[in-house]
């Protein structure tokens, strides 16, 4: 046998004990009518009845109890305990520790990234034509002394080969 | 004399170790109560997880404004401690999963036993332990918010607007995991509140 449908969740909300009081006297007249309705409210309340005592909420013993709070007093203790070195060996709120890491990985980053971009220019690979001729040149200017010094030499040596040994030398 | 909640609450805020005390002392058979029927009955689990609340509710006492009454807030953060660690849990058991089907077939019968108390008939003894396996398989067989729901209702005698509260829902989502948790459970307990109807009558 099924209850009213339309009187389903006053049904409930009663066992419930969840039933705005002002319905509360409509609904008692109907269940003084309805059969159905009146079984099923006593069916449903025997059945949350049953529930509630085969089970009943579980209970930590008296030594599970103790050991759980002087548990929670050992860690809260811990806890502040190390904020207080924390602060005191680096004076940084906890909240800026994120923030902090954070920065310094930025800054390894950026110091890898300049590094690898002063060792660059050595290579000529990523300059066009033009910019090398312009380095060509640049090498030459670089190395004009020696030039000149290799021009001497050369003279030098055709004197030497030739005998013919200027006036200023034989004066020396 | 024992103090209000809301001195309790002051005094706690201010770091008063006794208030602390008072507080886990008041609340812990509370708090492990929902932990314990969240975890499945596994009362290791259920009281790692009360610890673990008590903890995230010290660590926050003092952003309390007292917007709701204490026991919602605090039983909210059991609720939520405990849903974390069942889903870190179901996570763990995804990865291990061999270890979570074994554990799974340990939860099938809970743990505690019934005390019958004085009953005088090997009978009824036998058939109120059968009884109360049943209602507690019952229990476990619910989609976790329903029994949460129920829990509160039922166990903790709290209303549906707290409940609400707890869990963060709307009332009326509340009402309806209610309903459905009580049609579940009297369609599983048919036969035995059935009987137990009979037999009075």
């Amino acid at each position: 046998m099924k209850p009213c449908p339309e009187h389903e969740e006053t049904l409930w909300l009663d066992v419930c004990g969840e039933l705005d009081p002002q319905k509360r006297l409509a609904w008692e007249k109907h269940l003084e009518a309805c059969e159905n309705c009146r079984r099923e409210r006593e069916h449903l309340a025997l059945m949350l009845q049953t529930v509630r005592v085969n089970a009943p909420s579980p209970i930590l013993s008296r030594e599970e109890a103790l050991a759980l709070a002087s548990s929670i007093a050992r860690k809260l203790r811990e806890e502040r305990e190390e904020a207080w070195w924390r602060k005191r060996l680096f004076g940084i709120p906890n909240s800026l520790i994120p923030a902090l890491t954070a920065a310094c990985i930025l800054i390894v980053a950026l110091g890898w990234f300049s590094m690898k971009g002063l060792r660059s220019p050595s290579s000529m690979t990523h300059l066009n034509s033009e910019e090398r001729i312009l380095a060509k040149d640049l090498d030459i200017i670089k190395n004009l002394d020696m030039l000149e010094e290799m021009d001497t030499l050369q003279r030098l040596v055709r004197v030497v080969d030739n005998g013919d040994i200027p006036s200023t030398t034989k004066q020396n | 004399m024992s103090l209000k909640d809301e001195e309790l609450i002051a005094r706690a805020q201010k770091d008063d170790q006794r208030a602390i005390e008072e507080f886990v002392c008041r609340y812990h058979q509370k708090a492990y109560a929902i932990a314990y029927y969240m975890c499945s009955g596994d009362r290791e689990e259920a009281q790692d997880l009360t610890q673990e609340a008590f903890l995230r509710a010290l660590r926050n006492i003092k952003k309390f404004r007292g917007d709701s009454s204490f026991y919602t807030w605090f039983y909210r953060i059991v609720v939520n401690t405990c849903l974390d660690g069942r889903r870190r849990r179901r996570r763990w058991e995804r990865i291990f999963s061999r270890a979570g089907e074994r554990e799974e077939r340990k939860k099938e019968v809970p743990e505690e036993q019934p005390d019958m108390g004085e009953a005088s008939n090997p009978m009824d003894v036998l058939s109120g332990k059968q009884l109360t396996l049943e209602v507690r398989k019952a229990l476990m067989t619910l989609p976790e918010r329903q029994r949460i729901a129920f829990q509160l209702k039922i166990f903790q005698d709290m209303s549906i607007r707290e409940i609400a509260q707890v869990m963060g829902s709307a009332e009326g989502t509340v009402k309806s995991q209610l309903f459905r948790a009580i049609h579940s459970l009297r369609t599983a307990l048919k036969d035995w509140v059935g009987g137990q109807e009979e037999a009075r009558i």
